[in-house]
């Protein structure tokens, strides 16, 4: 099956007045239809930048390349301005992080949601008008009609997001990408959302981004990840087997600092990884995770580690061979 | 593990606050301008006794209305030309250079005394001192104080005193807004609140913990006000209801030009000009003093 | 929301009266009114029988209590120098004024607000630059200097339009520049600064995700939030504009009330002044309500509860 989104190689820099900030460096990931790909790191490592990179919606002192970006078949590395917005919100919606903020105060939701459709379908607005309470239904809002007539102060930050959820469904796109869409939501909407959107994925046979910096919605809803740090793609491979076996110190130090049901033992103690994140400005020398790494050694500060894919959707960047690490792996979980 | 030794980046140094403050104001090219230009302003008034060719009061009839040094028949000894009294246009703006200056300085000062008392009161105070004092500042506002000092240098006759205390008793509402919000801001601050729970009497609290730190809106509000005051008296010398002749205000040569302008425009263009000049440099400064200490400072 | 507007109407009022009350003791007490209404030459026994006459011996107090009653009835006294009724005198000429203050106010609004759009749009370029600095040097010109060298090179030197008077619509192009200029600058730094808070939320952004070209993002998105404020700002301008109108009025001779107090003061004509203090006091207050009211009725997050 020919991937919806297949990226490969794409940068990011932004220029500060320190020098150069490499927040993305060469990464590559890809997406099927139907299928959930988390984007998973701590804030900062580059996952939004990549997102927006693929949209063409970085700041503008940002720039950003990539040896290729098929989408649907197309090459969105040479696709100008104008037909870049008819993709996006139709063929390509995003989600994001502040439902809070993410809707424009002076318009009543019913006119935003319908401007998603009709920017680009030209139906008259009685048919935009009610696919919008037919997602809005879809999403969870009771009293769909008389919502459209709201402003967006007078929902909660949960129905907010629902309706940013039906926003990005208005056309019907074949890929979702959401930005953190839980992060700003309590805990118990949070489960909501989520199963809503796993929901809706099925039921419009949709592609999805998923990124996150919770492990625990990770191993909810994706199929395959990507752990990120540092701008780079550290580990790739389906969720299953990367929560069973994670191969990178990192990887292995971020499962172990959650508490997983089922496998951590009351009372015991949860790891924590040292040091901090580095701010990859300059150039770099050497693998980017040795200053907090607990198996590093001196070939790591030599030269730049490279992604090895040991099986097909399988790879991750460490000089240790998977056997060396997944015996790192017993043995910290030994201790 | 020693983390710095093993960062896998080039170690990048920040430059500390205090360095960027003063490299950011070498570098703004308004505050140096502004800066440079007010000071030479300055320096020219007060050297003005020293540095005017002559009397700027001295009147020679048989030397009316000569042309300044750039007309074919101008001279050196008047550069800038003689008014319709035959005094020195040059040394007239030297002197008057003065004047824009003391009044704009002492307005402010009066003002600032005025407003920011009035602002720190009922921002700190909160409460009824805050309602009477926002009551008399809407009051203040609504006031067309432009023709009141008119009105009133008019009635009681004009004069720099006049002018100074006139404009010192009006022009202290922006003092008094800013000064408000300032301190309402600042008064449920961590540090201020520990030097209430130690037991610092409020006054000491108000000079020590909340002046330092409106001290740099208050500056730029100073900036602004000085402005305000040398344009309202250019304005009201203007009317000739302001200072009064035979003193070289600059707005009040303005006016005595003004009836040959259409003749001699560089008669009303050389005051105007100077007080253009003028307060473009004070504003420039104070722009560049808000741009540098604004905690958000530029991007 | 009625009695909202109706206490804020009556807050306005009040204060706009006690503005009234002190520019009535301002006026009588800086100068003697019945010695300005007997005449330069007066003897004191004239002056004397000028103030019996007219009720001036009575406490500023009493005097203040009748002329307020009269005023709220719609009788703003009789002037002493034209031997009318005030309100006619200022009925005649008010006209010219609000004529000059709203062609200044377009002119302020036209320039100043597009300016700070196209500023936010290419923020740190040389049009942001340019447009920058005309504001500093906008704010730094005396209005009255600013007045006569429009006079110079527009009526004499370029001899487009006339240098007095308030005939033709042409006479007032000069002057309306002259007494809006000044607004240019902060409503030009208040749009732009607006604007380029506004571009950088994330309503934007989402707008932008869902594939809106550039101007309607511009305008249905970024401008109709950035100039709720923006509007607010122009018409308390409005009212500061009536109240420095006075000095363009006599630079240009448009008879108008500027001018009209102007001349009155300067012929200790009081009522006049009074009247017209009162007048800019209730035109200020009224459009800094009317501003407030905009800004509920622009902002959903205010008007809707």
């Amino acid at each position: 099956m020919t991937a919806l989104l297949d990226v490969k190689g794409l940068s990011v820099d932004i220029p500060l007045s320190a020098g150069i900030l490499h927040a993305v460096r060469n990464i590559s990931f890809s997406v099927e239809r139907g299928q959930t790909l988390s984007l998973v790191g701590e804030s900062g490592c580059g996952k939004s930048l990549s997102v927006l990179a693929v949209m063409n919606l970085l700041p503008k002192k940002a720039t950003w390349r990539a040896e290729q970006l098929l989408f649907d078949g197309r090459d969105l590395t040479s696709v100008n301005e104008r037909n870049m917005a008819d993709i996006r919100g139709s063929k390509m919606a995003m989600i994001f992080q502040e439902p809070m903020t993410s809707l424009n105060p002076c318009y009543t939701i019913g006119n935003q949601l319908e401007e998603a459709m009709l920017r680009h379908q030209k139906v008259p607005r009685r048919e935009a008008r009610d696919r919008a309470v037919f997602l809005l239904e879809k999403v969870g809002i009771t009293a769909a009609g008389s919502r459209l007539k709201q402003y967006p102060h007078q929902l909660s930050g949960g129905l907010r997001q629902r309706v940013m959820i039906a926003m990005g469904l208005m056309c019907g796109p074949p890929l979702i990408i959401a930005d953190e869409p839980t992060t700003a939501l309590d805990v118990t909407i949070q489960a909501q959302i989520l199963s809503l959107m796993a929901s809706l994925q099925k039921e419009f046979d949709m592609g999805m981004i998923l990124i996150t910096h919770d492990l625990g919605i990770v191993a909810r809803v994706a199929d395959r990840v990507a752990v990120m740090y540092c701008g780079l793609v550290v580990e790739t491979g389906e969720a299953i087997t990367l929560f069973e076996n994670p191969l990178h110190p990192y990887t292995q130090g971020l499962l172990n600092s959650i508490p997983i049901p089922g496998k951590t033992k009351p009372g015991e103690h949860l790891g924590s990884i040292p040091g901090m994140v580095p701010s990859p400005i300059g150039e770099q020398s050497g693998c980017v995770f040795r200053n907090r790494c607990d198996y590093a050694f001196d070939k790591c500060g030599g030269q730049l580690v490279d992604l090895k894919e040991i099986s097909p959707g399988r790879a991750y960047r460490c000089l240790l061979s998977p056997e060396v690490c997944a015996q790192n792996l017993t043995g910290s979980q030994a201790s | 593990m020693n983390t710095e030794s093993l960062s896998p980046f080039k170690d990048i140094t920040f430059p500390t606050p205090g360095q960027m403050i003063r490299r950011q104001m070498l570098r703004h090219k308004g505050f140096m301008l502004g800066g440079i230009v007010l000071l030479l302003i300055v320096l020219i008034a007060l050297l003005a006794p020293v540095l005017a060719p002559h009397d700027p009061y001295g009147q020679d009839l048989s030397r009316r209305l000569i042309n300044p040094i750039w007309h074919e028949d101008g001279t050196w000894e008047h550069p800038l030309g003689t008014d319709n009294l035959g005094r020195d246009y040059l040394s007239r703006l030297m002197y008057g250079a003065r004047i824009s200056l003391l009044i704009g300085v002492a307005a402010m000062l009066i003002s600032g005394v005025i407003g920011t008392t009035m602002g720190v009161c009922a921002g700190y105070f909160g409460g009824r001192v805050d309602t009477v004092v926002s009551a008399v500042i809407s009051i203040r506002l609504a006031l067309p104080i432009l023709l009141v000092a008119l009105a009133i240098v008019a009635l009681v006759g004009g004069s720099l005193e006049i002018v100074i205390l006139v404009l010192g008793l009006m022009i202290w509402n922006r003092f008094a807004l800013v000064m408000r919000a300032s301190t309402q801001q600042l008064r449920s601050v961590d540090y201020v609140s520990a030097a209430k729970a130690s037991g610092c009497s409020t006054f000491r609290i108000l000079l020590t913990e909340v002046l330092p730190n409106i001290l740099n809106n208050l500056i730029v509000v100073g900036t602004l006000e000085i402005t305000r005051a040398i344009l309202i008296e250019a304005m009201l010398s203007f009317l000739g209801l302001g200072v009064q002749p035979p003193l070289p205000s600059w707005g009040l040569m303005v006016s005595e030009a003004k009836e040959f302008m259409l003749f001699s425009p560089w008669m009303i263009t050389i005051p105007g000009m100077a007080i253009f000049i003028l307060v473009l440099s004070i504003n420039l400064l104070g722009d560049g003093i808000r741009d540098v200490t604004a905690p958000e400072g530029r991007s | 929301m009625l009695v909202y507007a109706g206490k804020r109407i009556l807050l306005a009022l009040l204060v706009a009266l006690a503005v009234s009350f002190i520019s009535f003791m301002i006026l009588n007490l800086s100068g003697d009114p019945a010695a300005a209404l007997a005449g330069a030459d007066a003897t004191p026994e004239e002056v004397e029988y000028v103030r019996e006459k007219y009720g001036l011996d009575r406490p500023l107090l009493v005097q203040y209590a009748e002329w307020a009653r009269r005023a709220m009835g719609g009788d703003l006294g009789d002037s002493p120098y034209f031997n009318q009724p005030v309100k006619d005198i200022i009925g005649g000429r008010i006209g010219v004024t609000m004529i000059l203050g709203v062609c200044a106010f377009a002119f302020a609004v036209f320039l100043g607000i597009p300016l700070g759009v196209i500023a936010a749009l290419r923020p740190n370029t040389w049009l942001d630059r340019l447009a920058l600095t005309l504001s500093v040097l906008g704010q730094a010109m005396p209005n009255f200097f600013f007045g006569l060298i429009l006079i110079i090179f527009f009526g004499v030197m370029l001899r487009l339009l006339p240098i007095s008077g308030s005939e033709t619509w042409k006479h007032f192009i000069m002057p309306a520049m002259a007494l809006g200029y000044y607004a240019v600058p902060s409503l030009m730094r208040l749009t732009r600064t607006g604007m380029l808070e506004v571009l950088a939320s994330d309503y934007i952004r989402t707008a932008r995700a869902k594939g809106l070209h550039a101007l309607p993002v511009l305008f249905k998105h970024a401008l109709r939030n950035a100039i709720i404020p923006v509007v607010a700002l122009a018409f308390v301008q409005f009212g500061y504009m009536l109240g420095g109108a006075f000095v363009i009025e006599v630079v240009f001779a448009v008879r108008g009330i500027g001018f009209l107090a102007v001349r009155s003061i300067e012929r200790t004509d009081l009522p006049v002044v009074q009247a017209i203090v009162l007048l800019l006091a209730v035109i200020y207050v009224l459009m800094t309500l009317f501003a407030d009211l905009l800004n509920a009725f622009l902002d959903p997050r205010i008007r809707v509860k």
